[in-house]
């Protein structure tokens, strides 16, 4: 496997530690003493940014500079924990610190919807049965019922039944009904928690894998003669295709 | 001192082209070094080379690419016909043609250098038949003694005696070539490949993910990696296998995967331009390989601060892995005792943080300069 070699000049001081805190500030760990000098430069716009609050930060790629010149970083920029425990405070922005394959600190600002992000998928037993945390969205006090619904890409829908307690959320939903009375080759179906009468979408994003529709490979399930598998559409998100099996699949 | 290295193509990507342009660059601080490309198919390498360093090639294949007066009739004839001073079993066979014979022996024959590396069995032949008798000749070994087949073999029995030094990435395969070339005069050495690019990112020890890469081939035992680590998920189920490259055995292990029921555990990354950003991120490197020539792999991980459990295969990974220092080593296809090494990693993390701060200091024993100054030793050693 190649690599990438960084460009930076030799004898740049580099970042031992670079991290978005939950405040939305960026703590920067210097080997030696720090001298300040942080601004932030927006990749598209050029616009620029002093200093480590980012709260307000406009949405893109930002190039974290220091005395002019970009800072390069050893740590890779977040840990999955940490991802996770972020996404714990409600938001409408993200933002994360990410070392580019240069070596470059760069601060990446998206928006986010509140939605459920997906740990653990189970395809099983003639149900799909999904748990998650609720990500950028308030958490419930106590354990309470919540919605759990497949819905076909222009079709029906399917209701299943779920579960959330604090962050966490768990639900299933039957593949019988979805597979029953499947005319078309192919059927798409989007899933969705319900929460506190807040419809939140499915998706697994608290990670720097990109691309998990090609990545990650969920096992099928057979409903008569309809093949049932998950699959993590290319935004990320978690639905289920339903493929009618025959001479041409 | 004038070094010329020569390698079968040093416009694409692989161990040997990088392993090749990092020395390269390591001594064209110190002497003057050419790199010699018996192929050319792209207009600039893809690995990057100093600037310091003369690249230039032999055969050019690129579209509308001209040969030189008087030989354009006579390369056009003999580009047609397979080469006949490649042995069919040098396993880059179907690269050569009568016309890069043509050229190669020419260029041997008036190349004037002091010394001349040779990158594969192949050339290392060539080399050893056709240099002019006052160049130093010096064949490294990529591949390991064993992995040649029957009848290039014997041309390198026949033929390597006559070069000067054969270098090998590892001493049991020194062991190998010396017992081979006892009484022939030629010296053999280990020189392992060196780590260049200066500083790393790395890893803090903090995500619960186990990294492999490499080509999704059969050697690199990612099945038996799989299956390893399936037993490590049932017990530590927030724990994560990222495999990253691409192969011809990608869907099967996909499939495998699948059986298995790791679909909350495994993700196939895909090949990435920045293994050691994704090193950084990890906290384990797993080497399931059959067999790995030197280990370069482990190196990296080292160098960003990742222990490594390994398959005890041969040949690399034993000479480079202290066992309980810096990394484990478990026994050869034994898929229990590789669960138990990730299993050891992870539940241990006193001892893994320990063994990652070892990695960090072996992998500067690897410094490219460091492995430039035992270059230097066998050149004067040759010289004198």
């Amino acid at each position: 496997m190649e690599t990438h070699r960084e460009v930076v000049p030799t004898g740049v001081r580099r970042a031992v530690t670079s991290r978005v805190e939950d405040d939305d500030t960026l703590r920067i760990e210097w080997p030696g003493p720090d001298d300040g000098g942080i601004v932030l430069r927006h990749a598209e716009t050029g616009e620029e940014h002093p200093g480590v609050e980012l709260a307000g930060l406009a949405v893109g790629t930002w190039t974290v500079c220091k005395h002019g010149t970009p800072v390069v970083t050893d740590d890779p920029g977040f840990s999955l924990d940490g991802l996770v425990a972020y996404a714990a405070t409600p938001r409408r922005k993200e933002v994360r610190a990410v070392r580019s394959s240069q070596g470059i600190l760069t601060v990446v600002v998206r928006e986010v919807e509140p939605y459920v992000e997906v740990t653990r998928v189970g395809p099983e037993d003639g149900v799909i049965a999904v748990e998650g945390i609720i990500a950028y969205g308030e958490p419930v006090a106590g354990e309470r019922p919540a919605g759990f619904t497949a819905v076909a890409r222009k079709g029906p829908q399917v209701t299943g039944a779920g579960t959330a307690s604090g962050r966490h959320f768990s639900g299933t939903v039957p593949i019988g009904p979805m597979a029953e009375g499947q005319t078309r080759q192919r059927v798409f179906w989007d899933l969705f928690a319900e929460v506190g009468g807040v419809r939140l979408e499915l998706a697994a994003r608290l990670d720097d894998v990109e691309g998990k529709k090609a990545r990650v490979r969920f096992p099928a399930q057979r409903a008569g003669q309809v093949r049932v598998r998950p699959y993590f559409t290319d935004t990320d998100s978690l639905a289920v295709a339903c493929t009618i099996e025959g001479e041409n699949t | 001192m004038k070094v010329s290295f020569l390698i079968l193509n040093a416009y694409g990507m692989g161990g040997t082209i990088r392993a090749t342009f990092d020395l390269a660059t390591e001594l064209s601080d110190r002497h003057e070094v050419e790199v010699i490309s018996v192929f050319q198919h792209a207009d600039r390498p893809f690995l990057p080379l100093g600037p310091k360093v003369r690249l230039r090639s032999l055969v050019d294949l690129r579209a509308g690419a001209k040969v030189r007066w008087p030989y354009r009739k006579r390369a056009e004839r003999l580009s047609q016909e397979p080469s006949a001073l490649i042995h069919p079993e040098e396993r880059a066979y179907t690269s050569f043609t009568a016309w890069s014979d043509d050229v190669l022996r020419r260029e041997l024959g008036r190349l004037r250098t002091d010394v001349l590396v040779t990158t594969r069995a192949g050339l290392n032949i060539m080399a050893a038949r056709y240099a002019r008798r006052k160049v130093i000749t010096i064949g490294q070994e990529h591949l390991h003694f064993e992995a040649h087949k029957p009848g290039i073999f014997e041309e390198i029995r026949q033929w390597y005696p006559k070069l000067d030094a054969v270098v090998t990435l590892t001493e049991a395969d020194e062991r190998d070539y010396r017992r081979m070339l006892e009484r022939t005069g030629t010296e053999v050495f280990t020189i392992g490949n060196g780590l260049a690019g200066g500083p790393r990112p790395r890893s803090k020890q903090e995500n619960r993910i186990i990294l492999a890469a490499g080509r999704l081939v059969p050697v690199k035992g990612y099945d038996r990696l799989l299956k390893a680590f399936a037993r490590v998920a049932e017990v530590r189920p927030d724990w994560r296998l990222r495999i990253y490259g691409e192969g011809r055995v990608s869907d099967k292990l996909v499939k495998l995967a699948v059986k298995l029921r790791l679909h909350n555990n495994v993700t196939f990354m895909g090949p990435t331009g920045d293994i050691e950003g994704e090193l950084a991120k990890a906290s384990i490197h797993a080497v399931s390989s059959r067999f790995e020539g030197f280990g370069m792999t482990i190196i990296e991980a080292f160098a960003c601060g990742v222990p490594v459990v390994s398959f005890d295969c041969p040949r690399g990974p034993r000479e480079i892995i202290t066992p309980g220092h810096d990394g484990l080593l478990v026994p050869p296809d034994d898929v229990d005792a590789f669960a138990e090494g990730l299993l050891r990693m992870i539940d241990n993390e006193e001892e893994r943080r320990r063994m990652a701060a070892n990695a960090l200091k072996t992998a500067r024993e690897y410094d490219i300069s460091m492995i430039a100054d035992r270059w230097e030793d066998a050149f004067s050693e040759l010289v004198s």
